[in-house]
């Protein structure tokens, strides 16, 4: 193919690569090929017309990393031998290629030689991958671009939508049919201030769920796409784990530890399940995308590292950073609605002893132990994986300058700290923030009451 | 440039008997590279095959292409039989190829840019 065309064609054949799939190109690359015989260099191949042609080529797929199509992985240098019975087949070997030639005097030399005889050649193998969209021309949208003041407008917009159209749901489901509850024995407990707070708080709840859920997919939607379809069965089996984890301890609290348990509106026990169940795929869906992360960083970093590895895996962490903080905020807020849930199922009672505080105390702990569990895997997974980029990028100087040594661990601590390997104070308030936010949650409801 | 892909068996084109990569070198790196599994693959530029059978028993599917009809009939020839389901082999450089959009997971170029 002509060098000149190779961008129009690579651009055409990416269509058929789904977003986030990979590239792997395998490329020749200079120095020139040369004949060996056992330790022996004989002389190098005359490769002046070929050479070109390979930069210009290779620096096909470098113009779509510049376009955004494409974002660069790593590379690996390869040195491969190509052996022949005899000097006289690698001569006419070399004779039937193109843009290559075996100087004379070499060929003379080689096709002498009666033995085997090698010729060594240079091989770059790259790894890309086909960013989110066209239009997502350069980097990855998240999280490193900065939108315009419009596109902020409008994720605004559809953030308060959103969280709108779940507390109405949530409105709805409860109060829908409060009317004909004026003709039953619970009116007067529905009317009371602690069940409006708890309708408030579960309506809060809802509308936290479903503003989040729009950034949650944002975040998880692009790591499904570039997962490996391999690691999916795996994915959908801890899904199906947490999920009977979760729905086993609910069903364990509600049937063996509070038996005598009463909902002031006994009909609304099945929509308060539904909401908080809605609560939960939203949870869920975070909780999926931490492992994609994980996974992720196990199956992304296998080549040479590049400035490209750092971007990719910076902006692995931000996402996981992110889920785990929009997991943290809807457990933390379904345990609030269960404080409020608790406060009117006291009031109804007319007895502290028909909730008490220990099992809100008890959801809190469990959920904040479930999410650290969930997310120390991937935590070690990604220090792992960071502090290999960094001894792989930034390797120990050699020989005793000490200059060069104190520069090498200036640049280190800044690498680490780009790649969040040294946990700061700040990092770790934040991680624990969000992995402790359910238990705290439960305590901040045992205050309400 | 296909000329280093197509030589794993004895060369077919000429008298010259050769082997390139006896240590596998390529295939390794391609594989560390990326990983294959249940991936749907467009091979460019696939030669006789001989990367081809290292990464295709992962692969969820191959699509291979090169513009060399003798390359292909030989690589259709030497295609194992447990790998027939899976991977294709036509003729079409990289100008020629059609392949509807977004269904593949990987695209691999062996020296065929």
């Amino acid at each position: 193919m002509e060098p000149e065309g190779v961008v129009d064609v690579l651009r055409r054949l990416l269509q058929a690569l789904v977003p986030g799939g990979i590239v792997v190109d395998l490329i020749a690359v200079p120095p020139p090929e040369r004949v060996e015989v056992g330790d022996e260099v004989l002389g190098e191949l005359d490769q002046s017309r070929a050479i070109p042609r390979w930069l210009r080529t290779a620096a096909g797929l470098d113009a779509l990393v510049e376009e955004g199509l494409l974002g660069a992985e790593g590379e690996e240098p390869l040195s491969v031998l190509v052996r022949f019975p005899t000097g006289r087949d690698a001569v006419d070997d070399v004779a039937q290629r193109t843009f290559t030639r075996m100087p004379a005097e070499l060929a003379r030399r080689v096709g002498a030689i009666e033995g085997p005889v090698a010729i060594r050649e240079h091989s770059l193998v790259r790894r890309f991958r086909r960013l989110a969209s066209e239009n997502s021309c350069g980097r990855p949208r998240f999280p490193t671009s900065r939108p315009g003041a419009a596109s902020i407008r409008t994720a605004s917009m559809s953030l308060l939508l959103a969280g709108v159209i779940g507390a109405l749901i949530a409105l709805i489901a409860i109060l829908a049919d409060a009317p004909d509850w004026y003709d039953g024995v619970y009116a007067a407990h529905s009317g009371r201030p602690d069940f409006f707070l708890w309708v408030f708080l579960i309506a809060a709840q809802m509308a936290l769920s479903l503003a989040l859920l729009i950034p949650t997919l944002r975040i998880v939607q692009p790591l499904y796409h570039r997962s490996n379809p391999s690691r999916r069965p795996t994915i959908l089996a801890f899904a199906l784990t947490i999920s009977a984890i979760v729905i086993g301890f609910v069903l364990l609290t509600v049937l063996f530890l509070a038996p005598d348990f009463r909902i002031a509106i006994p009909v609304l026990t099945l929509r308060i399940l539904t909401l908080n169940m809605l609560s939960f795929c939203v949870v869920l869906i975070g909780a999926i995308g931490g492992w994609l992360v994980y996974f992720a960083l196990s199956d992304d970093f296998v080549t040479t590292p590049t400035k490209a590895s750092v971007d990719h895996f910076v902006d692995l962490r931000l996402r996981l950073n992110s889920l785990l903080s929009v997991v943290g905020l809807i457990l933390g807020a379904s345990i609030v609605g269960m404080a409020g849930l608790r406060n009117a199922v006291i009031a109804f009672n007319n007895e502290s002893s028909a909730f008490p505080g220990q099992y809100l105390f008890i959801y809190g702990a469990f959920f904040s132990a479930l999410l650290a569990l969930a997310y120390l895997p991937i935590h070690r997974r990604a220090l792992t994986v960071g502090r290999t980029l960094r001894d792989l990028l930034l390797p120990l100087p050699s020989g005793d300058n000490w200059t060069s040594i104190a520069e090498w661990n200036a640049n280190r601590k800044a690498l680490e700290e780009v790649l969040s390997l040294d946990l700061s104070a700040n990092l770790s308030a934040r991680t624990g923030a969000a992995i402790l936010t359910p238990l705290v949650a439960s305590l901040i409801g045992l205050l309400l009451s | 440039m296909l000329h280093h892909t197509a030589f794993w068996l004895p060369c077919q084109s000429s008298d010259v008997t050769r082997v390139v990569d006896a240590e596998g070198a390529h295939l390794a790196a391609i594989l560390r590279a990326a990983d294959f599994s249940g991936r749907r693959v467009l091979e460019v530029g696939s030669g006789e095959g001989r990367l081809t059978w290292g990464f295709a028993p992962l692969a969820a599917s191959v699509l291979a292409f090169d513009p060399d009809a003798d390359y292909v009939a030989a690589a259709r020839a030497h295609c194992p039989e447990e790998l027939r389901q899976k991977v294709r082999f036509e003729v079409a450089s990289a100008e020629e190829i059609e392949v509807e959009p977004q269904s593949i997971d990987l695209v691999f170029f062996s020296w065929s840019l």
